[in-house]
């Protein structure tokens, strides 16, 4: 917007990890990554690779313990300022001034991540009356503006619904209501149409499409849906065990993707837009996240793997401009 | 090839009403519609697909069909190679209407993929006992010939004879759902209905486990009835494709002629709307409006109506019928043989628009 050149997050080398008794589980293991002003980065990978530990790491929301930041940075850039999400006090005014403010986030589950006991109209209230100290007069008419923008019809009457009263896309639809009701600059949407049907899924990706353009919100959007990548993303990592392993422009992704598991997800899933004859699956499972190998995390399932693959971590490296991927087979050259 | 194999499963006008009962003498207030008269066919060794939306009665169709839910009303018409007589290739029997003797004989032949592997294996048998358990209530096979049939079983779906002593939370989402293939398999089933068996799965192990589904199906020659909410899983199964929308099946097709020239608007809609994994795919969507409606209280006419942009007068009136436009292809709806819907491209990108 002011300043192209600075991205709205920067992630620095973060790690979070998991103390179990006994036992550490590296659930986010030094990521970096930035987003950009305005633009929306796709977060892809299997269950159990990080996706959603990085998302709660950027709103202080990592249950401590037994989580905890171990080290590195989250820059988030306001007015030009960088603050570090990262050290603040996970209940300190200063995140909660931020937290549902500036940065917001929708969750997968709308029914368990919306007050079953407080009308919607209540909890969209509630950040607008805490952050933007609205009188509660206003503050309602806020919540009904915000209803009718993301398409919930007759808003002035579901205000005062609460959430069982409402489908799975109308909770949905006032998730993100609530999320936009403070107008973020950063939205983080934690698989926001997995729990949705297609048709319902459509509606939302092209609510939030268009919301995107209204609002200048940037997004961080994690899934595990290749399908809602290729159509929601401008750029995408791709993470495993933990790590980032690619990352690239959504075209790059989905036309040369390097990386094995990267290409090995491609090949995996079904297309309407193709047809193959058998699908060629990645072998092997996501090894257990108290056993992780000591090279590359992907190396047991690698169709690639070489020696060095089995004792030393291949690092992010450029394969291309603006194309990164952590494997040896590019790191060699 | 399909004209050649011979039907395996017809159902004809199958009903499942569930009653809403209310007041404290718990009268019938009415009825939910989950499946509300389904006509439909399966040939040996092919693979059906049932898709539809959460609530369209697509799993309540399946168990309906196994007849682990009472059917209301309709045909279920199945030919038992194991119930054969003297001289017979298969006996006709109507499910529907089988006595339990001659229904727990049927169930030799007919098994279920469920989709949670979490819920649906016991925590507290041990493979080996799970997948023994229907060959003892079916008293298939002796005693000392079990141990060695279940290895075969799991060596069958790619697990180890040595994990037939663990217990299922020893194992991974993926190699669960192969515990339940391989107690399907147990009885040597004719017909499996798969019952969302990928959808809780990651995307790389999804992919094992249709491979497994398939080879399986070479191997042992079954036939499947794919029940899923994922259109690109259930394209890339099946042969055939039922559409259900509101407990009825909106159009059925061969899996290309259902994709490539879609006959009714639901199909058209629900098509456009899955995600393509390309992004220089550009597909235009057609946004459905609202929800779908309570199968309580199904909307009047056709069900799809009041979310069809094609809807006329006559829609909102009549129920249309389930009329065969010729080659097998199903459709419910007023205007199929009038309307030019739009088909998904099979292959090749869109003009690079972005």
């Amino acid at each position: 917007m002011m300043n192209g050149a600075t991205p709205i997050l920067d992630v620095r080398d973060l790690h979070v990890y998991f103390h179990t008794e006994g036992h550490v589980v590296r659930a986010v293991d030094g990521i970096s990554y930035r987003i950009e002003r305005e633009k929306t980065l796709g977060v892809v990978g299997e269950s159990g690779c990080g996706k959603t530990v990085t998302g709660l790491a950027i709103m202080g929301l990592v249950q401590s313990p037994p989580g905890r930041i171990e080290s590195g940075s989250i820059l988030y850039h306001r007015d030009g300022r960088p603050t570090d999400l990262a050290r603040l006090r996970p209940k300190g005014r200063e995140i909660r001034s931020i937290r549902g403010n500036e940065i917001a986030m929708i969750f997968q589950e709308p029914m368990t991540s919306l007050n079953p006991v407080y009308t919607i109209g209540h909890q969209i209230m509630e950040a607008v009356i805490l952050h933007q100290k609205l009188r509660k007069k206003k503050a309602r008419a806020e919540a009904i503006r915000m209803l009718r923008a993301v398409g919930i019809p007759l808003p002035e009457q579901r205000v005062d619904e609460y959430p069982h009263q409402l489908s799975g896309g109308m909770r949905q639809r006032a998730m993100i209501a609530m999320a936009l009701s403070c107008n973020p600059s950063l939205l983080i949407a934690d698989e926001p149409t997995t729990a949705l049907d297609v048709t319902i899924q459509a509606q939302v990706l092209e609510l939030m499409n268009d919301l995107r353009g209204r609002f200048n919100t940037a997004i961080q959007f994690i899934t595990h849906d290749l399908g809602v990548i290729a159509n929601m993303a401008d750029d995408v990592v791709v993470m495993y065990l933990g790590k980032i392993v690619e990352a690239a422009s959504v075209k790059e992704i989905f036309h040369a993707p390097k990386h094995p598991y990267t290409q090995g997800l491609m090949n995996s899933i079904p297309s309407l837009a193709m047809r193959k004859e058998r699908l060629e699956p990645i072998k092997g499972v996501v090894p257990d996240p108290f056993e992780v190998p000591t090279g590359c995390g992907f190396e047991p399932r690698c169709p690639h793997a070489m020696g060095i693959c089995k004792s030393k971590v291949p690092g992010l490296a450029a394969v291309s401009p603006g194309h990164t991927a952590a494997c040896w087979l590019y790191e060699m050259r | 090839m399909i004209e050649l194999a011979e039907t395996l499963l017809e159902v004809k006008g199958l009903k499942k009403y569930f009653p809403v009962r209310k007041g404290i003498l718990r009268r019938v207030a009415g009825n939910v519609k989950a499946v509300d008269g389904i006509d439909l066919f399966i040939n040996e060794g092919e693979t059906l697909g049932l898709v539809g939306e959460s609530g369209c009665g697509k799993t309540t169709a399946g168990r309906t069909i196994l007849r682990l839910v009472e059917p209301t009303e309709g045909e279920i018409v199945f030919r038992s190679r194991k119930l054969a007589g003297d001289g017979e290739a298969a006996r006709e029997v109507d499910v529907a209407k089988a006595p339990s003797k001659l229904m727990k004989a049927l169930r030799r032949d007919m098994q279920i993929i469920f989709q949670d592997p979490f819920s649906s294996l016991n925590p507290r048998m041990t493979v080996g006992a799970i997948i023994a358990e229907p060959l003892i209530v079916h008293r298939v096979a002796k005693r000392r010939e079990r141990g060695s049939y279940v290895r075969e079983l799991l060596d069958a779906v790619g697990l180890k004879p040595d994990h037939m002593s663990r217990y299922p939370h020893e194992f991974s989402g993926g190699q669960r759902q192969r515990i339940g293939i391989a107690r399907a398999l147990a009885l040597e089933p004719q017909l499996i209905i798969c019952d969302e068996p990928v959808s809780a799965l990651d995307v790389s192990i999804q992919a094992q486990v249709l491979n497994l589904l398939e080879s399986l199906q070479g191997e042992f020659g079954l036939t499947y009835l794919f029940i899923a909410h994922d259109l690109s899983v259930v394209k890339h199964i099946s042969e055939r494709v039922a559409v259900m929308y509101l407990g009825k099946i909106v159009e059925l097709a061969e899996t290309e002629t259902l994709f490539a020239n879609p006959r009714h608007p639901y199909t058209e809609a629900l098509v456009s709307a899955v995600p393509v994994p390309d992004p220089d795919f550009a597909v235009e969507r057609i946004l459905l409006e609202g929800d779908v409606p309570s199968p309580v209280d199904p909307p009047s006419g056709c069900y799809f109506h009041p979310r069809c942009h094609y809807a006329k007068e006559i829609c909102s009136r009549e129920a249309p019928a389930y009329v065969d436009y010729g080659d097998k292809h199903f459709a419910t709806c007023h205007r199929a043989s009038e309307l030019n819907l739009r088909p998904i491209r099979s292959e090749g990108h869109a003009d690079d628009g972005a």
